[in-house]
């Protein structure tokens, strides 16, 4: 339907950017037609961040020309520029300031100077886009990850723009706004606006859009209409070359014995009668929809938030776990490879080394004394175990790309002995090559004797890569799916809550 | 120049890049460049006779006491931190010095080491402060310096007496071994803190805190005591400033704390340390220290007024932290 | 599962967790202590502590707004100082000739704060750092208008500021400052001043020129400075270099007693102007309940910390979902 409108919504040509050293975009051309549903795809660092902040204003190319609906610009110097030229943007990091009203945020930079005015805007902003649970009084800081998404898209649309760029909008929304995201979107395109998803998910692209450009390296390598092509060719122009297969193999069930277990476990507000067994070397999953309590038993269990009824066993023996660093103790080993890996799993600015020193300090050390080639070494050691080039022990941590810190952080926990892995959606915002390499690496550590307890966002990870899942449901475990009966399908019919009774 | 091996990927980068790199890697080196040309250039600033080796401990002399509140303070900043407290704990320290030994040698001996335990007690409770209450670091160690203020003013009422003990004073003025005794252990006390940073768990872990706080807590990084720990220190310095300031002087006096805040600031930040936490080295800081007063002692001689003296430091530590920028640390 | 509607109580308790709400408690109970044991409250002692607070309070205004910006000046009592020195040298008692300096003394001050904003917006320095720089080269320039304390301004330029016009006239330049503030909390830099304390990567993102208006927040932040420092003037009647030490640091003070949050994004200039009569009449309540004068930085010191323990402690309880 697209095509039938005719004109060219949004054409880049030759579009470079540079940072330092690295070449972001290299020249990158592509047009978008009027009224399509266009995914750019690529995974990342291929340059799909940097071309949504020059679309939208906020950073400058260094060469390359932009035409947006037959109007050719230079450059867009700023926000407001782009929304003038008809462009909207939901960003991937939430352009949301926390410590103010939803109705602040919706209209910053052009909010009326009457209070009740703003209200009133905010009000019907929020109306328009059938966000019918969100006050406009309320803070952002107080809204769950899904509803500031869906706050982020509003005022993505508060100047009715002509072109709408979704920068991985659906992987924060969750399952539970996919219903209301797909009527917005289906007005929006009634509207005839344009829609461009950036995303890394290829079953989002099938689902909403027509046509797609896979980018790699800063450049476009592809120009595809989604009806004639298949997922494998995708994935092989995104990461330049073919993958036979997305998962190593799963292993048999196991009979060994059981390591870590939970009775009765809950916190008061976030999950209640958890009991979970967990064996020796068992890669056990936990699928769920976001906000169900998965994340606060993970942390419950590494003692961040610590559970306040029923009890934790390890060994078979009951222990206490206050605080990470109870968990981390060398006795229990637990240790968390946490959500948002740059502000909880990584020193930014330290060195790789440090980095994984750091959580074994203790043992590193000879009477509060470290000796800094020792560190090396260590660090040295486990970068060659994780298949990351040990050249860069000594280096940033922060230079290194997402799969690879990925690997340090968890390296570190690695080298500090843990046994059991608590891994919460370790694959987010890492590159397909490198996932691939995550999954082999939890493999080989399960079967070192490792235990593992992983959840993810992504339902293929889970049912693919764990031996055994538990879906969460309200604040319950709802279910066990283990052998043939481990499908996306069932495990999916779970996590909805459809057959909770049935499962239990 | 022969090309006896072959160039290198490292070694086909830029020079300016291969620079860059460099001083990224230390931020100290620079401000240790700066003393070395402010002490050729004083040849012809002031005259080559500046250029004494008397000199040479007159300025690390009048360093020291910068010097030894900067070691807190920079490692208060290493946290993300600040500690204003400084003023008043110096005054403290400078102080009851004088007040409780009343020049006898005899009485340093409890009184020296009970002085730095107050002070790295009144420290400890800023940094219980900072970790248990969750209050900004500007605002505890502003209310700590107004409490230590009042415990000096109470303990005198108002009026200092006594005097620093000949020993104390000694270590100013002595020499061993042709070297002033204050010179010597101010290098002791520079080289234990800087290994202490470099190669301890402590020092580890105050870098790991200063980077996030979060991910040191996830690490298993006992952050409390960290946190009270770096303020601990840094009270503890600042009463020892302080004894060393009436060392100098002979009697202490209110106030005295009052011109060491801001250059115990400055002197972290020309060392190139991040005023946000997570970079900088005692290197750094010792380097700021002597460099401020070498800049000081070359002005005092060539006569220029204090006036101008201040407008010089600010333009010091503007440069600094343009240098640190340009090099991408701040 | 949505409640949209605010329950009364909740409404309540969303006002009870405001910092300027608390401070404004805090000095409510400050006032009944003096007013039980001073007796009475002359309108005498309202003038002293109006004349009092108004330097402290308009300097904080000031300080508001670079802290809501996340940012921190340290140059405050600097350009108060050189604001001091140069009236305490330049005032003749010539009306025209007069007022001629005091707008130029103001301007100089706003210029200095322009310098700053130049700095932390443009160049992109730390605020903290450009600030204690800055304060340097402005007691540097002070030290250099007036070596040593000394000068003196016109008895008429004093009694026309510290004067009684139906109200202390103190107090009712500290009521234009919080007009001020409030109808400022109405343009786009109001809002501009929240967004950027709150999360500056989102304001860029959502299109707020973040350069141009830290530029005019220094600035503006200078040019109340520049009013705390003729009006310091008028009441002190001489000029002292020495002046940037008081005001070093008892700005932040009256800003965090008022609930501002450092860090920024949340806070109040009328809750800074509170903070200010707050640290004021701690002096005076000291005063009256017979406390050892020696002991008075010790009690600042603790009740500083409590009420901020207080502020931040029911900041916590902040009903979820209100605003």
């Amino acid at each position: 339907m697209g095509e039938d409108e005719g004109g060219v919504a949004l054409s880049v040509r030759e579009v470079v950017k540079r940072y330092g050293a690295t070449v972001a975009l290299d020249g990158l051309s592509f047009e978008i037609s009027t009224g399509s549903s266009h995914a750019l795809i690529g995974e990342n660092g291929a340059g799909k961040s940097t071309l949504v902040k020059i679309i939208s204003g906020i950073t400058r190319p260094d060469s390359g020309e932009i035409e947006i609906f037959g109007e050719r610009v230079r450059r867009i110097a700023t926000p407001a520029r782009a929304a003038k030229l008809g462009i909207g943007t939901a960003f991937q990091e939430l352009s949301l300031v926390p410590t103010l009203s939803v109705a602040d945020n919706l209209l910053l930079g052009i909010e009326p100077h009457n209070p009740a005015e703003l209200q009133r805007k905010a009000q019907e902003l929020l109306d328009a886009c059938e966000i019918s649970d969100i006050s406009p009084r309320w803070r952002v800081e107080d809204l769950t990850l899904p509803e500031r998404q869906m706050v982020e898209i509003a005022k993505a649309v508060r100047h009715e723009p002509r072109l709408l760029f979704l920068d991985e909008s659906t992987s924060a929304l969750g399952e539970g706004a996919r219903e209301w995201f797909a009527t917005l979107l289906q007005r929006l395109r009634e509207r005839g606006t344009t829609l461009v998803f950036i995303t890394h998910r290829l079953g989002e692209v099938r689902e909403h859009c027509d046509h797609a450009t896979i980018l790699r390296n800063g450049e476009g390598v592809g120009d595809v209409a989604i009806d004639e092509v298949d997922e494998g060719e995708v994935v092989r122009m995104m990461i330049g070359r073919s993958m036979d297969q997305a998962f190593p193999d799963r292993r048999p069930a196991t009979d060994r014995p059981v390591k870590l277990s939970t009775r009765g476990l809950g916190l008061h507000g976030a999950f209640e009668d958890v009991d979970l067994e967990l064996h020796e070397g068992e890669i056990l999953g936990i699928a769920g929809l976001d906000g169900q309590g998965q994340r606060e038993l993970f942390l419950s269990l590494f003692g961040v938030l610590p559970f306040d009824k029923g009890e934790l066993l390890i060994d078979d023996r009951p222990v206490r776990v206050h605080s990470p660093r109870d968990a981390i103790d060398s006795r229990l080993g637990i240790s968390l490879v946490p959500e948002d890996r740059k502000a909880e799993g990584l020193f930014l600015s330290l060195s790789t080394a440090a980095n994984m020193a750091i959580p074994s300090l203790g043992e590193l050390a000879n009477h509060g004394w470290v000796n800094e080639r020792h560190v090396r070494r260590c660090a040295v050691q486990t970068a060659e175990r994780l298949n990351l080039d040990p050249g860069v022990v000594n280096g940033e941590v922060g230079e290194l790309s997402g799969g690879n810190q990925q690997k340090v952080v968890i390296g570190k926990w690695v080298q500090a002995g843990a046994r059991f892995l608590l891994l919460y959606d370790p694959t987010r915002g890492v590159d397909v090559a490198t996932k691939f390499e995550i999954y082999k690496l939890i493999q080989s550590l399960a079967e070192e004797g490792r235990s593992m307890i992983v959840y993810s966002s992504d339902l293929a990870e889970v049912v693919g890569l764990c031996d055994r899942v538990l879906t969460f449901y309200r604040a319950h475990l709802t279910g066990e799916f283990s052998g043939d009966e481990l499908t996306e399908t069932n495990v999916l019919s779970a996590i909805v809550g459809h057959q909770q009774e049935a499962a239990a | 120049m022969t090309t006896a091996t072959a160039p290198t990927r490292q070694s086909t980068t830029r020079p300016l890049e291969r620079l860059s790199r460099a001083l990224r890697a230390r931020p100290w080196a620079p401000v240790w460049l700066a003393i070395v040309v402010l002490w050729i250039a004083s040849r012809w600033i002031v005259d080559p006779g500046f250029q004494t080796l008397d000199n040479v401990w007159a300025v690390v002399t009048a360093a020291s006491f910068i010097a030894v509140a900067a070691a807190g303070q920079g490692l208060v900043i290493l946290t993300g931190g600040i500690d204003l407290s400084i003023p008043w704990m110096m005054t403290l320290g400078g102080v009851m010095i004088a007040q409780w030994t009343h020049g006898s040698n005899a009485a340093l001996i409890w009184a020296l080491p009970a002085l730095l335990a107050v002070g790295a007690g009144l420290g400890a409770l800023n940094g219980a402060g900072v970790s248990f209450l969750g209050m900004a670091p500007v605002i505890v160690t502003i209310a700590m310096n107004a409490v230590a203020q009042g415990i000096v003013l109470l303990v005198t009422n108002g009026t200092p007496t006594g005097s620093a003990p000949p020993l104390l004073s000694d270590v100013m003025v002595k020499h061993v071994a042709g070297i002033p005794i204050i010179v010597i252990a101010l290098v002791v006390f520079a080289i234990v803190v800087g290994v202490a940073m470099s190669r301890t768990t402590g020092g580890k872990r105050t870098y790991a805190v200063g980077n996030s706080e979060r991910v040191a807590r996830l690490s298993g990084v006992r952050v409390p005591a960290v946190i009270i720990g770096v303020y601990a220190i840094s009270g503890l310095c600042s009463v020892l400033a302080g004894i060393l300031l009436t060392a100098s002087t002979s009697q202490g006096f209110l106030g005295m704390g009052d011109d060491y805040l801001l250059p115990s600031i400055a002197a972290v930040v020309i060392g190139g340390a991040s005023i946000l936490g997570g970079r900088g080295h005692y290197t750094g800081a010792f380097g700021g220290a002597i460099f401020l007063a070498l800049l000081t002692s070359v002005l005092t001689a060539v006569s220029v007024s204090d006036a101008t003296r201040d407008i010089l430091f600010g333009v010091v530590i503007l440069l600094a932290v343009l240098a640190a920028r340009e090099r991408g640390l701040t | 599962m949505s409640v949209i509607s605010a329950s009364p109580l909740r409404t309540a308790r969303r006002h009870w967790t405001d910092g300027t709400v608390v401070a404004a408690a805090v000095l409510v109970v400050m006032l009944i202590v003096y007013a039980f044991f001073a007796l009475l409250f002359s309108s005498f002692t309202i003038q002293a502590l109006s004349n009092d607070t108004a330097p402290l309070a308009l300097a904080a205004v000031g300080e508001t707004l670079v802290v809501l910006t996340g940012g921190f000046d340290l140059s405050v009592g600097a350009i108060i100082g050189l604001v001091n020195v140069l009236l305490a040298t330049h005032l003749t008692g010539h009306g025209g000739h007069d007022v001629m300096w005091v707008v130029l003394t103001v301007l100089i001050a706003a210029a200095c704060g322009l310098l700053n904003g130049v700095l932390v917006a443009y160049i992109r320095l730390q605020s903290i750092i450009v600030t204690i720089a800055t304060l340097f080269i402005f007691s540097g320039i002070a030290l250099d208008v007036l070596p040593q304390p000394g000068g003196s301004v016109p008895l008429s330029f004093t009694n026309l500021l510290t004067g009684v016009t139906i109200i202390p006239r103190g107090l009712i330049l500290i009521l234009l400052a919080a007009l001020a503030w409030l109808a400022l909390r109405r343009t786009r830099l109001g809002a501009a001043l929240y967004s950027i304390g709150g999360d500056r990567e989102a304001a860029r993102m959502s299109g707020i020129p973040i350069a141009r208006r830290l530029l005019v927040t220094y600035t503006l932040a200078g040019l109340f400075y520049g009013l705390a420092g003729v009006f310091y003037t008028a009441q002190t009647g001489s000029g002292d270099p020495g002046t940037a030490t008081s005001f070093l640091l008892a700005p932040f003070i009256a800003v965090v007693l008022g609930g501002t949050r450092f860090g920024g994004g949340e806070g109040s200039a009328i809750g800074s102007i509170v903070g200010a009569f707050i640290v004021t009449m701690l002096v005076a309540v000291i005063f009256v309940l017979g406390i050892n004068t020696f002991s008075t930085g010790l009690v600042e010191g603790i009740v500083l910390a409590l009420a901020v323990l207080l502020t931040t402690t029911v900041r916590r309880w902040r009903p979820r979902r209100e605003t």
